[in-house]
């Protein structure tokens, strides 16, 4: 089932950029702005292995707990409904939610972002492998936090579809994502100039806001290693403990969102002529508070000019069957 | 005889508006059935409560003998849908999406290769196998969810409006293959507001409204002598000679 569901991705991708030059476009500039920024990632992760333990710990958590925030912040925003794969094509399928979701998962981490995620995830390890122990727990944060980036990102999707899809929810993404984006550009110049100017001790400030990130949900999984490299075991076992609990804990949900969905599909989007947004294309863009702003900058409405053709062009198919699901 | 599917007092209420209350139906295993009803009769809600793909607020759906709401994917797989403005992974090619189909219904690869070029032939679809679904016109897309409903070939196939949108030529494509299925021993449940074409294919047939089965039975005991839509008409409770509204419609000389 797994290698069934990432065929199908990979199919369905393929027929999309077949049917659009400016999407193979879109997804080789995509492509190498983020090979590029993994480049940049790991140029960086190869130069920590030349800084303390602390230090290392101190930058790589904050970073990674963000990348987590981001997948969960824009998969809600920009992507909304991955539909590609969407759960509620399988309602007509004999297929269990257990069964499909291993191979969702997988099929999740099929594109650009996806893999980009996983690389910058076993960068982590490039930059803990000191120690035996350290590269173990590198190699567990990774994989634990990269699982958690698609889970969360596809759990939420899951919990909100139809909420997500619903044109006043698209509208209010717009203006949440201008305020983010807005409120990432100032929190930055301030910080860079509280820097600058001030130089109260950076150091420290680094150091509150990677303990902070990693007793956040986010941060569990990504902090891992630096608890290994202070030797305090027993911070590292409730890390690793919780970031282990958190998974299960939203592959459950996910499951039982998606056994719902499978018998009530919620049509996603019909009728109302939602606004639909571009999918992996804008996935291509970095996660992050400036590529959610450059996705919706190229149109105001939020149909992008090349990422919009991958849905704006797909036929509003008002499932009725399902369309009876939503109750109002 | 045998039943294909037994609905037993299905309710289904959205918001305020009961659209299934309390339906009762038995479906002859074998044969051709016909659904028909006004538009808002309740036919599309009860035939998704009868295929897993909407949960009933009561009542139980069975099909070949399995209990619809104990396991949906089990009944789902025992049969062929095609419900009305079906979602499809409509990025995918014809042949692709029933190959897909076929696999994700656990059909020997050797079988989908076969049945998906007899399939898209007697569908007219094989000159556009390799069209994405997503360019399929609405026809062309009905007769797809067809190929993909019958892939696995089901003891009973559940058409909501089968025929809509489908070409005289199609349909008439899609009739003898529901003739043949239906004579090899398959059970159809299909819905339709069109009365000359449930009475031309149909073998027995439901009358529905306000979601509940005003009439049930073979065909000639349905319609007593009369035409169907008469009969229809009757039964629903159409009072026509009303012709005194929409004056404003009638188009004046000048």
């Amino acid at each position: 089932m797994v290698a069934l569901l990432v065929q199908l991705k990979l199919t369905l991708l393929r027929n999309s950029l077949r049917r659009s030059v400016w999407r193979t476009i879109g997804l080789v500039l995509g492509a190498t702005y983020a090979l590029g920024l993994v480049a940049g990632a790991y140029a960086g992760l190869v130069a920590l292995r030349w800084t303390s333990t602390t230090t290392t710990a101190e930058v790589t958590v904050p970073v990674y707990t963000g990348l987590t925030v981001g997948w969960l912040l824009l998969s809600l925003l920009v992507f909304g409904v991955d539909e590609t794969v969407d759960p509620a094509r399988f309602a007509l399928l004999p297929v269990r939610a257990r069964e499909l979701l291993p191979g969702l998962l997988a099929a999740a981490l099929v594109g650009v972002p996806g893999v980009a995620t996983v690389l910058v995830a076993l960068g982590l390890v490039v930059t803990w492998a000191r120690t035996p122990a350290l590269t173990v727990a590198g190699l567990l944060a990774a994989v634990l936090g990269a699982v958690t980036c698609v889970l969360l990102s596809r759990t939420a999707t899951s919990a909100f579809a139809s909420f997500l899809s619903s044109r006043r929810f698209r509208d209010l993404a717009a203006i949440l994502l201008a305020v983010l984006g807005a409120a990432f550009a100032v929190g930055t110049n301030l910080l860079s100039r509280a820097a600058e100017q001030q130089l109260t001790d950076p150091v420290a400030l680094l150091a509150t806001v990677a303990s902070v990130a990693s007793w956040s949900p986010f941060g569990w999984a990504w902090a891992l290693p630096s608890d290994v490299a202070r030797g305090a075991w027993a911070s590292a076992t409730l890390h690793l403990v919780l970031a282990a609990a958190l998974v299960v804990g939203l592959w459950a949900c996910w499951t039982s969102f998606l056994g719902r969905r499978l018998v009530e599909p919620t049509s996603a989007g019909t009728g109302s002529g939602t606004v639909r947004s571009g999918r992996w294309v804008e996935r291509l863009y970095p996660t992050g508070a400036a590529g959610a702003i450059a996705v919706r900058a190229r149109s105001p409405s939020g149909r992008c000019a090349t990422g919009g053709a991958t849905r704006a062009t797909s036929p509003p198919s008002p499932a009725r069957w399902s369309a009876r699901s939503r109750c109002w | 005889m045998p039943v294909a599917m037994q609905l037993r007092g299905l309710v289904k209420s959205f918001g305020a508006k009961r659209a299934v209350d309390g339906l009762d139906l038995d479906v002859p295993a074998g044969c051709l059935y016909g659904l028909v009803g006004p538009n808002g009769a309740g036919k599309t809600t009860t035939l998704s409560m009868a295929t897993g793909l909407l949960r009933p607020d009561a009542g139980t759906a069975r099909v070949l003998d399995h209990d619809v709401w104990a396991d949906p994917a089990r009944a789902k797989a025992l049969m062929g849908l095609l419900p009305d403005g079906l979602r499809l992974f409509d990025r995918l090619s014809g042949a692709e999406l029933l190959t897909y189909v076929g696999r994700l219904r656990k059909v020997p690869r050797a079988d989908i290769a076969t049945r998906s070029a007899e399939l898209l032939e007697a569908l007219g679809l094989t000159a556009d196998a390799t069209t994405l679904v997503a360019d399929y016109s609405a026809g062309m897309t009905k007769k797809i969810g067809l190929a993909c409903a019958l892939i696995h070939a089901p003891r009973l196939l559940v058409l909501d409006e089968p025929f809509e949108a489908v070409d005289p030529v199609s349909g008439e494509g899609i009739r003898s293959i529901l003739r043949r299925y239906t004579r090899d021993g398959g059970t159809v449940v299909l819905s339709s507001h069109v009365m000359e074409l449930v009475e031309s294919l149909c073998d027995s047939l439901a009358v529905v409204a306000q979601g509940r089965v005003l009439a049930a039975g073979p065909l000639d005991e349905v319609r007593a002598g009369s035409t169907l839509q008469q009969r229809f008409l009757e039964l629903v409770g159409f009072h026509a000679g009303d012709e005194e509204g929409l004056s404003w419609l009638r188009s004046s000389s000048s």
